[in-house]
């Protein structure tokens, strides 16, 4: 096993290590977001916790994985970290998420998850990229690792089987 | 079957060491419009651990305090009284606001970080939002409470089977199971303990607030938000964690817009960070202050 990155929320990280693991947990109404670069082999991750940094520009800056605008080009920034400064084209790069669950409500207007996922996918959109797996929503809470030596996103949510993305 | 629960529940309540005399006095001066800085710390200062634990906590690097706060009074004019009361209620024997909550399949500290945030986010809301309706003392420390029932639940549910379990309202399930819920449940140890009257309303009805008695309604609506807002954010109780719906009437009492809320998320969450941060470092430091006896 390699070493694990736990991410708090607003948090993010990158890591180019071999078996290297970042992990988050109990996302509620926030959305995990993860990049992977298949040439250099580095991962990343972000946990999302509203869609607009407007809200608190100032603050932002100081927590840009907390905000769907700001979290992304932190990401790539945390990923050149993590590799001397190497960042893939957006074609060579593939993005997960998750999260993003929503309480049920007759008014549908307390929906942050459902406009966390939104905001980030809009976000994405402008560095040309898109979420190849996409596992958001419902309403139940979500504990994900992203494994680097396969990329893949293991899921577990209290009460129910592990699955993977 | 559900029955034969309420009484396993009944019996439970009778097992459940009483709050301490120092718990309760703050309760219920916080609970006084009138009280004063000064009521909070006489009592707090009858009681020794919970000095000390005052103490290591405004002390902790979580605040960063620049000269080491040596009294009781400045340490509970910096942290607040409701902080105190908070402080005092976990350290309470019972467990009842950071019991691991196993048949929920919560983490070992998920059911305190979740009584914290929601005291924090109670706090906030009735600060800015309730138009002086609540006071900020009394909104918190029924955030702290509002969840006690979980731990008398928590025994009874069969965690194990959970995975045959579709995803309905949790409070539902809760009645088709156990034949009660954790509210009611709360309620009763809260009426047992002879809790002040705003506390055991919203401990009853924190999940339905419309039932609640008119003057205690807009706290209520408070401690759902609230409530709500500690689950999205990620300091759920496991498997409940999002499967209670909101009660949008909260409008009418909690005048806050989308933006507002948005900022309230942002706000809460750090202070959570840091408040949590020292509490946790104290109650680390100091791993006895739960197993000695209570006077
Ligand atoms: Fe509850
Ligand atoms: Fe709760």
């Amino acid at each position: 096993m390699g070493k694990s990155i736990i991410l708090g929320v607003g948090d993010f990280g990158a890591t180019a290590e071999t078996n290297g693991i970042l992990k988050t947990y109990a996302l509620g109404s926030c959305v995990a977001v993860m990049i992977l670069d298949k040439k250099t082999r580095c991962v990343s991750m972000a946990h999302v916790a509203l869609p607009e940094s407007s809200i608190s520009p100032s603050k932002a800056m100081s927590l840009p994985g907390y905000f769907a605008d700001t979290a992304i080009p932190a990401l790539f920034e945390a990923m050149k970290r993590a590799t001397g400064g190497v960042l893939s084209p957006a074609n060579d790069l593939i993005v997960k998420m998750c999260g993003g669950a929503n309480v049920s409500d007759t008014n549908n207007t307390f929906n942050i998850g459902k406009r966390n996922a939104l905001a980030l996918k809009k976000t994405l959109w402008k560095y040309g990229l898109a979420p190849r797996a996409d596992d958001t929503g419902g309403n139940f809470s979500r504990t994900v690792a992203l494994y680097q030596a396969t990329g893949i996103v293991e899921i577990s949510s209290p009460g129910k089987e592990n699955w993977k993305i | 079957m559900s029955q034969d629960n309420y009484k396993k529940i009944e019996k439970q309540i009778d097992t459940i060491p009483p709050l301490s005399p120092v718990t309760s006095q703050l309760l219920a001066i916080i609970s006084e419009p009138n009280h004063s800085l000064q009521d909070v710390v006489t009592v707090v200062e009858t009681d020794a651990i919970l000095t000390s634990i005052v103490l290591k906590t405004v002390n902790s690097a979580a605040y960063g305090l620049k000269d080491t706060v040596e009294t009781a009074v400045d340490a509970i004019r910096f942290l607040g009284d409701s902080m105190v009361a908070g402080l005092a209620i976990k350290r309470e024997k019972s467990g009842i606001s950071d019991a691991p909550l196993t048949g929920y399949l919560a983490d070992a500290d998920a059911s305190w970080a979740h009584s914290l945030k929601t005291a924090i986010a109670a706090r906030y809301f009735a600060k800015r939002f309730s138009n002086g309706k609540v006071r900020e003392g009394v909104a918190y420390t029924a955030g702290i409470l509002h969840d006690i029932g979980k731990s008398l639940l928590s025994s009874l549910l069969p965690a194990e089977s959970f995975q045959s379990i579709n995803d309905s309202e949790f409070l539902e399930l809760e009645e088709q199971l156990l034949g009660i819920n954790h509210a009611e449940a709360g309620f009763m140890l809260a009426y047992k303990w002879s809790l002040p009257k705003a506390m055991c309303e919203v401990i009853r009805w924190h999940h339905e607030p419309s039932k609640a008695a008119e003057e205690f309604k807009t706290l209520a609506y408070i401690i759902h938000l609230a409530d709500i807002t500690a689950m999205m954010s990620g300091s759920g109780t496991g498997i409940d964690t999002m499967r209670h719906s909101i009660d949008s009437e909260y409008k009418k009492f909690i005048t806050v817009d989308e933006r507002g809320l948005e900022l309230a998320f942002f706000e809460i969450q750090l202070e959570y960070n840091q408040t949590f941060k020292a509490i946790q470092a104290c109650f680390d430091s100091s791993k006895s202050v739960k197993s000695e006896e209570v006077k």
